[in-house]
């Protein structure tokens, strides 16, 4: 039963009365709490919040474009508004997202650890990020930014808006995201248990280990551009600016280095979440334990080598975009090798379609249509057409929203019984998972072909009579079924905790370490550090699984 | 003064190995990011130097090698002073060698405190030449034009052209009674006079010095922090608390230092001599 | 002294370098600042960069090797150094192969490419030239085959094909000659 020599042996019967969330009381002891449970935790519903901010902003930008012209708000507020829905997505939900949510509160438990490597430093991340996150938002209070995410020169560093206060708290969130990063690679390298191997890592902390090497390695280059560009703004420094010399180009360059790898620090952990998924819901060992992690850190180098294709028709030189083009391809490969593997290991598995399974299927659905668009956008030629339309804007909600986030609710479900101790209610649960996916395709799909179309994005408006207006609605009608599948996890997920059902230290019998202690863990995670002997997806062998769990796996 | 406290490890750790060797690999890691936030400015350098290669041959003839050598030497010498102060911790066995520490890194911080004071005189010489970032440069037509208007202004006079020696010889004859506006003016004027034959004859000269004021500037502020961490390690070390078991704020704070070092010896051929 | 390092992996830290060593590099470092500032007054041209670089390099590896003590530490820290500047040389590349290769394609700019693209003009040129020629081929056929019976129904083939039709027939015609 278990893959340690020393098993702690948890079971619901023994469960001790003390745990991290009840050891010591108080709104104090919770903000300056230096265990990464604790934190996790905290991340975890600012995060939630965020996301809820965001998603509010995706309706109304779905909204106004129901119909031409002015449907609920003028130019200046939607551009606005849709330059928010992306830096609240982007830098305060997704990037931080799986990594410092789940992450922060799985990855120590996964590795025999007692806590991550610094304590401290993981909590200061996590007042830097609540400091960035204020600073983003006093901003869209104090006037706004209507830029888009992507702060291009030389429209960002001569209009007249708060953009040195936002590009201060990306800044400043930057930090936070570096701190993350630094700490993980540290926890992996010197944290794990007696016998917890590099190849018995589960592969969500692999992935973690990725990530955490994208944002040591690229966030800081994400700093000085910030930083420049604030000095443009403050100082007329030049450097991107035509009239005096400088190269606007060149900033692109600088936030592509961070933001293409960023892309990867969004759906690398979300890739991570999968392994898990995948493997314990087929009851089957992982298929292609090895190429799943190498791949991961496959991708986490290739991200530096693809960013110019972001800028096929910027004016770099045509030589630079047809290299990028080439080198784009190469990122498919290890993508797929996940996908392929993923699928591999479905294959005579016998699979429990939980809500968490519900959750990975979509990803794998989504994620694919996702990443085989962005082979389109990646050919050189096609881009040129494609680019800066609603192609793209549905290419990446597939791999961010249809990737990450789908990962992400997932993890949560996943995990929800070991953060809290409480079970909640599966049929809400996969009703959530499902409309979520149902509304998704409504929302996005359409936004596909009427990029090819032409619809350019972040566009206010379209021509009554071009035949954009009917995609337009549909993709808006499906935002709302988006946010009734939302609603319902949300309201699912919290009622649970009032009054969900106890959940036992390992409810979907999984084989890897968090799972070993008791549900809440206790404060320090294990009484005793386990010895670990094998791998974390040691299940018995899928036949006998088969027969003895045969009356669970025929009710999904 | 010459006793030792004895560490503790913090509880998640098995060792006082295991929290050192995380300590120093997490310090690594932050020495790459501050590599990387470096970086972006040596490439922004890279970038504008092959834009413009005939103005940057000219703008950087500008600087002052000789005060660039100097300081090159003071950072050097403090590197190597840290590096003792760290091998003395590391050879600390009763607390015999607290003061040798201290002393060390005092020097170091000496050190730091006259590379800032080179640095001052540098930029003031700059300031008062008018050799600046972007709109500010002396040379840039804006500048040039609000200088025109404030000569016609205040001393009634037409500025003809630009570098003439013996219009600055009439200007400066209003000297005593100018104001410190009327200063600036004439100063500003004698720039384009001291530079007719070389940063008068290039366009975009703003660039360099804009890339000169980005990498000092963010290069000194590296020396104000890790001034203050070593002085942090200094009072640390005044009570006593390095041995040789432990000595980790001592390492860490010395590899920050180094990193200051490491990034100034490419920064200092760069500037000053290429 | 690579020797060594096998040895000290386990050390984690706890080698002391030797007091001496310390004073040799250090000796070094000031020998090699002066050596950079005296090669400097000699015009190299493209090389003065390069030689600066080497030089500094050497420098930056002294300080790194033996006073952050690299050399003697756990080889991770190297590892992690290492993989930083690999990111760093990326960083580098990509921008550096942009800015140097985009006068080929900016007509703007004066230099030689300028007339490699007049060149490519001209080429295009002819070739369209040639494109219409078969076009005003392909219009007879089409006018022969389709036009005449006006109520032909549905034989009519949409614009849009056009051009793909020229092509073939200017094939054909290039294979005729």
């Amino acid at each position: 039963m278990s893959n340690t020599q020393a098993d702690p042996g948890y079971e619901l019967g023994q469960k001790e009365s003390t745990n991290y969330i009840n050891a010591s009381k108080g709104l104090m002891s919770w903000l300056f709490t230096i265990d990464h449970k604790r934190i996790g935790l905290m991340y975890l519903f600012t995060i939630m919040a965020t996301f809820a901010l965001g998603g509010f902003l995706a309706l109304a930008v779905r909204l106004e474009l129901f119909t031409p012209g002015e449907t609920i708000m003028g130019p200046d507020a939607y551009n606005k508004v849709f330059t928010l829905h992306g830096l609240v997505m982007v830098f305060l939900f997704i990037v931080p997202g799986i990594p410092a949510a789940l992450g922060n509160f799985v990855m120590p438990l996964m590795l025999g650890a007692k806590d991550v490597a610094f304590p401290k430093l993981n909590l200061a991340s996590f007042h830097i990020y609540v400091i960035g996150t204020i600073m983003a938002l006093y901003t869209t209070l104090d006037g706004g930014v209507d830029t888009g995410w992507t702060f291009y020169t030389p429209y960002s560093s001569t209009i007249d808006s708060q953009v040195v206060m936002m590009t201060m708290s990306a800044f400043v969130l930057g930090f936070s995201s570096i701190f993350t990063g630094l700490n993980f690679i540290v926890t992996i390298h010197k944290m794990r248990a007696p016998g917890m191997t590099w190849d018995r890592l589960p592969l969500f902390v692999w992935s973690l280990y990725a990530t955490a090497i994208i944002q040591v390695m690229a966030t800081p280059v994400l700093g000085i551009t910030l930083m420049l560009l604030a000095m443009e703004r403050i100082m007329n420094i030049g450097i991107f600016d035509p009239a005096l010399g400088g190269d606007p180009v060149l900033f692109q360059h600088f936030f592509w280095f961070y933001s293409h790898p960023a892309v990867y620090i969004m759906i690398l952990p979300g890739m991570g979440v999968m392994s898990e998924l995948i493997t314990t819901f087929s009851r089957k060992r992982i298929f292609g334990y090895r190429a799943i992690a190498l791949s991961s850190i496959a991708i986490a180098v290739i991200s530096f080598l693809v960013w110019g294709h972001h800028m096929f028709v910027s004016g770099q030189s045509a030589y630079a975009g047809m290299v990028f083009s080439f080198l784009t391809f190469l990122v498919a490969i290890p993508s797929a090798i996940k996908v392929i593997n993923w699928s591999t290991t479905l294959y005579k598995g016998s699979i429990t379609m939980d809500a968490p399974m519900v959750w990975a299927f979509s990803f794998l659905i989504l994620f694919t249509i996702g990443g085989l668009t962005g082979i389109f956008l990646g050919a050189l030629g096609t881009d040129i057409h494609l680019h800066d339309t609603y192609f793209v804007v549905a290419h990446f909600h597939y791999v961010m929203m249809g990737g990450t986030a789908m990962a992400f609710f997932g993890g949560i479900h996943y995990w929800w019984p070991k953060m809290f101790g409480k079970m909640y209610k599966e049929g809400p649960a996969r009703f959530a998972a499902w409309t979520v996916f149902v509304g998704f395709n409504v929302t996005f799909f359409p936004q596909f072909i009427m990029g090819s179309r032409g619809m350019p994005r972040r566009y206010y408006d379209y021509m009554p009579d071009s035949g954009y207006q009917i995609f337009h609605q549909i993709s808006t009608v499906g935002s709302w079924i988006l946010f009734v599948g939302m609603l319902v996890m949300a309201v699912n997920l919290l009622a649970s905790l009032k009054s969900g059902k106890e959940a036992s230290a390992n409810p979907w019998e999984a084989r890897s370490l968090e799972w070993l202690t008791q549900s809440p863990p206790i404060e320090h995670n294990f009484h005793e550090i386990p010895t670990v002997v094998e791998g974390p997806y040691e299940f018995p062998i899928a036949t006998a699984t088969a027969n003895a769990q045969g009356a669970e796996s025929s009710d999904s | 003064m010459s006793t030792v406290i004895t560490h503790h490890h913090a509880h998640h750790f098995y060792d006082k190995e295991q929290e050192a060797s995380s300590a120093k690999l997490g310090m690594w890691l932050f020495l790459v990011t501050e590599v990387l936030l470096f970086s972006g400015l040596f490439v922004g350098y890279t970038v504008i130097k092959t834009l413009n290669p005939e103005m940057w041959k000219v703008a950087s003839a500008q600087l002052d090698w000789v005060m660039g050598s100097v300081n090159t030497l003071v950072l050097i010498t403090s590197s190597w002073t840290v590096a003792l102060a760290v091998r003395a911790a590391q050879t600390n066995e009763k607390g015999e060698k607290n003061g040798q520490i201290v002393g060390l890194l005092a020097f170091t911080i000496v050190c730091a405190f006259g590379f800032l004071g080179i640095k001052y005189m540098e930029y003031s010489h700059k300031i008062h030449d008018g050799l600046l970032w972007g709109t500010k440069y002396f040379n840039h037509p804006d500048a040039i034009a609000a200088m025109k208007a404030g000569i016609k202004e205040t001393f009634s006079l037409d500025v003809v052209a630009l570098s003439d020696a013996s219009f600055l010889k009439t200007l400066e004859a209003h000297t005593a009674a100018a104001s410190h506006h009327g200063h600036e003016l004439i100063s500003h004027y004698a720039s384009t006079v001291k530079y007719a034959d070389t940063l008068m004859t290039v366009e975009q000269g703003h660039l360099f010095f804009g890339i000169y004021f980005l990498l000092t500037g963010l290069h000194g502020i590296h020396v104000v922090i890790g001034m203050s961490v070593l002085t942090w390690v200094l009072v640390l070390a005044q009570k006593g608390k390095f041995y040789k078991d432990y000595y980790t704020p001592v390492e860490l704070g010395g590899l920050y230092w180094h990193l200051v070092d490491l990034i100034w010896i490419y920064l200092f051929p760069l500037l000053y001599l290429v | 002294m690579s020797n060594h390092d096998a040895h000290h992996d386990d050390h984690h830290g706890h080698h002391v370098t030797p007091l001496w060593l310390y004073h040799a590099i250090f000796g070094g470092l000031l020998c090699l600042t002066v050596i950079t500032v005296w090669i400097a007054q000699f015009d190299f041209g493209a090389a003065n960069t390069i030689i600066a670089m080497l030089v500094a390099t050497v420098k930056a590896s002294l300080v790194a090797l033996f006073f952050m003590h690299l050399l003697h530490d756990e080889r991770l820290n190297m590892l992690t150094f290492g993989f930083g500047l690999l990111f760093v040389a990326l960083f580098f590349l990509f921008p550096l192969v942009d800015i140097t290769t985009r006068t080929y394609i900016d007509p703007i700019k004066e230099n030689s490419s300028v007339r490699i693209l007049d060149k490519e003009m001209e080429a295009q040129q002819a070739h369209a030239e040639k494109h219409k020629k078969a076009l005003g081929k392909l219009s007879n056929l089409y006018k022969r085959e389709f036009m005449a019976p006006a109520e032909g129904e549905g034989k009519a083939k949409p614009a849009p094909e056009v051009p793909a039709a020229a092509e073939a027939v200017e094939g054909q015609a290039a294979e005729a000659k």
